[in-house]
């Protein structure tokens, strides 16, 4: 692996089972990513979703630590956290940062993650600042601002236990036309809150992620490295459901999967350019390496670990 | 004990079988925390990988073969995981040369994913067919042409092994005689002499739980019988352990003659017998629906650090190949199977010996 701290988001993997689990982080660490990003989760089907169903599962968060050193991981790099999936936990039905009345709740949720971010050896937690755009549309400059002030909160609490806040934009996100990036930027505070780059979203959302970065190398604390073979040209984004209509079932032009490894000869993302301008400026957050929608996530970790050694490590 | 099925007994049977569930292997014990070691030591030990691999696509699941493309992600999938030698099936030649232009094209393609060679061949004759009964001699010159054959379109390559099952499957050639294990051992002394002579290429015997040598006597007769200078062992862990025996104690037996490995493992001894039973016991056995597993799972029988332990003691040099057949017939992922493979290899085998 190059200097950059990579690790590897687990969110494409069946994890009910133990023995699933066991499997999916020895893949991990043979693949030479022993640090690991988490997915938030509810109940039953999500045993690494949250604290309380982690201390189900395993007992404790340390014999859920032991556990993972066993399978040749070292850490918990970081969790992905949406305030709008339920919580079974919290008898919450979903939360919202540009709802006032949510924040409270948003804040009392990502303690738990926080905590147990820090006694993984975590350092990130990664959020989606809003909801989808054809949810939260018209965007304001009132939600903007509402939304700011819920993950300057969440930032704040999260320095507690020495976690960065960093909100991650996606291509359905109300947060992913670049100037409305801009104004939420400027209404968090950057000491609190951070940006996580995520390459495929932003390519897809027709922007360009090494552009992105330079725009802001010092808000960028956290990045997702994720290949894409298509960009959402027909602005399908703001279709009802576009979760399902786009995201999952590929939309009017039935993309049959968005999101692919790195170093398919299709690959919208020039991952060596964006690794040479991480370098140039002193990048010291995670690179934590995705394959969501991937038919085999396995396949996929080998494929990525291969780009990482034989491409990025040379830049 | 064995079941004495006739074959129309025993197609009856199978169409009662259902599909068993594949069963959920238990929460396994982890192993004590520490840290993992580095990939294992290329100083006694190099790991080879022998081709079964299909891919997950759109399109249901696909082969390596099917496209450059999909050749390209298999074989970069192999050598994240620190596999330098490729052994293939004879069959899968013709393939290979269409898509390089020769074995030698496909050897550089090997280099240039960091692989040191093609390393290996493999050919059985599982079926008798009409003419490739092994036991008659009438049909090995044809057998003895087919694996010429092979080594010519190997030429130039510094191949290493040519491994052959040596009997079709047992029922096909029961009873096994005396007579007929030293017709088929001929056969084998002249196709090795062939090999090494001719190429430099080790011919190695691989005994099938469900091959006409496959029972201790039977092996022990093959090897008195066939020429150790042309006939090697070549042993595959999960095909002696279901056939019921040790496959240490083979090798032991046998480490002055032994050119290779398949590591593998199985969840299920053969304990009723049904080496023997028409049509193919390693595809539709009445008892166990997979019988082949990869390296570390909990409820693997084979047992590797004994294994381990013997290679080190008889200075074992060179090539152990990985193998999981069968990875597909519960619809899984070989790269996953082939990840958790390596991943025993480099936090429990290459403490052992590397």
């Amino acid at each position: 692996m190059p200097d950059l701290k990579f690790g590897y988001a687990i969110n494409s993997w069946d994890l009910v089972r133990r023995e699933q689990q066991e499997r999916a982080f020895k893949v991990l660490s043979t693949c030479g990513f022993r640090s690991v990003e988490l997915v938030q989760g509810s109940a039953r089907w999500a045993p690494l979703g949250r604290r309380e169903e982690i201390e189900t599962n395993f007992g404790s968060v340390k014999k859920f630590a032991d556990f993972l050193r066993a399978c040749g991981i070292d850490r918990i790099s970081s969790w992905f956290y949406d305030p709008a999936r339920p919580a079974i936990e919290e008898g919450s039905g979903g939360r919202s940062a540009s709802n006032p009345r949510d924040h409270q709740g948003i804040v009392d949720s990502t303690r738990g993650f926080a905590r147990t971010l820090q006694e993984l050896g975590g350092s990130c937690l990664v959020v989606r600042p809003m909801g989808s755009f054809w949810r939260e549309a018209p965007l304001t400059d009132d939600k903007l601002k509402t939304a700011a002030d819920c993950w300057n909160k969440v930032g704040m609490m999260t320095m507690e236990y020495g976690v960065q806040t960093v909100v991650h934009p996606d291509f359905l996100s109300a947060v992913r036309a670049a100037e409305d990036l801009d104004k939420f930027l400027k209404l968090t505070d950057q000491k609190l809150v951070g940006l996580a780059v995520d390459t495929a979203e932003v390519t897809v959302a027709g922007y360009d992620p090494v552009k992105l970065y330079e725009k802001y190398p010092s808000r960028v604390k956290h990045l997702h490295f994720k290949d894409t073979h298509d960009r959402d040209v027909l602005n399908e984004y703001k279709l009802a459901n576009a979760e399902f209509q786009l995201l999952t079932s590929g939309g009017k032009r039935d993309v049959s999967r968005w999101f692919w490894e790195m170093g398919t000869p299709e690959g919208l993302v020039d991952f060596p350019r964006l690794v040479k301008s991480l370098k140039a400026n002193d990048y010291a957050g995670w690179v934590i390496v995705e394959s969501d929608q991937s038919p085999d996530p396995a396949e996929s970790a080998l494929l990525n670990a291969y780009y990482v050694r034989t491409v990025l490590a040379k830049v | 004990m064995a079941l004495d099925l006739t074959r129309k007994q025993f197609l009856k049977q199978l169409a009662g079988v259902t599909a068993a569930a594949a069963a959920l292997p238990s929460l396994s014990e982890v192993f004590a925390a520490q840290p993992s070691a580095p990939p294992a030591s290329t100083k006694n030990l190099k790991w080879a990988y022998m081709d079964h691999w299909s891919i997950v696509t759109p399109r249901g699941r696909s082969s390596p073969y099917a496209s450059m493309k999909q050749m390209e992600r298999y074989v970069r999938q192999l050598s994240v995981l620190g596999f330098t030698g490729f052994d293939t099936f004879n069959f899968r030649l013709p393939a290979l040369m269409g898509m390089f232009g020769s074995m030698k094209g496909f050897e550089r393609f090997l280099h240039d994913h960091g692989f040191e060679k093609f390393t290996g061949v493999f050919a059985a004759y599982p079926d008798s067919g009409k003419a490739r009964a092994i036991h008659v001699r009438e049909n090995h010159d044809a057998i003895f042409a087919e694996f010429e054959a092979a080594m010519k379109a190997c030429e130039g390559l510094a191949v290493e092994n040519f491994v052959m099952m040596p009997a079709n499957t047992y029922w096909q050639v029961e009873p096994v005689t005396d007579e007929k294990i030293k017709i088929m051992a001929d056969l084998w002394n002249r196709v090795g002499r062939m090999t090494k002579e001719q190429h430099g290429v080790k011919l190695s015997s691989h005994h099938e739980f469900w091959c006409a040598i496959s029972r201790p006597e039977e092996i022990d007769k093959f090897y008195q019988w066939t020429d150790p200078r042309y006939v090697y062992y070549w042993c595959d862990t999960a095909q002696t352990v279901i056939a019921g025996q040790d496959p240490t104690e083979l090798y032991n037996r046998y480490h002055d003659r032994t050119a290779g490995f398949h590591f593998k493992d199985t969840h299920n001894t053969d304990l009723n017998g049904e080496y023997h039973l028409p049509p193919d016991p390693e595809l539709i056995a009445p008892s166990v629906k997979r019988w082949f597993w990869e390296m570390g799972t909990p409820q693997g029988k084979v047992d590797f650090p004994k294994l381990m332990t013997a290679l080190k003691q008889h200075n074992y040099r060179g090539w152990i190949t990985v193998e999981h057949d069968k990875v597909d017939v519960d619809n899984a992922s070989f790269a996953e199977s082939t990840s958790i493979a390596k991943w025993y290899i480099d936090n429990v085998l290459s403490k052992i010996y590397t």
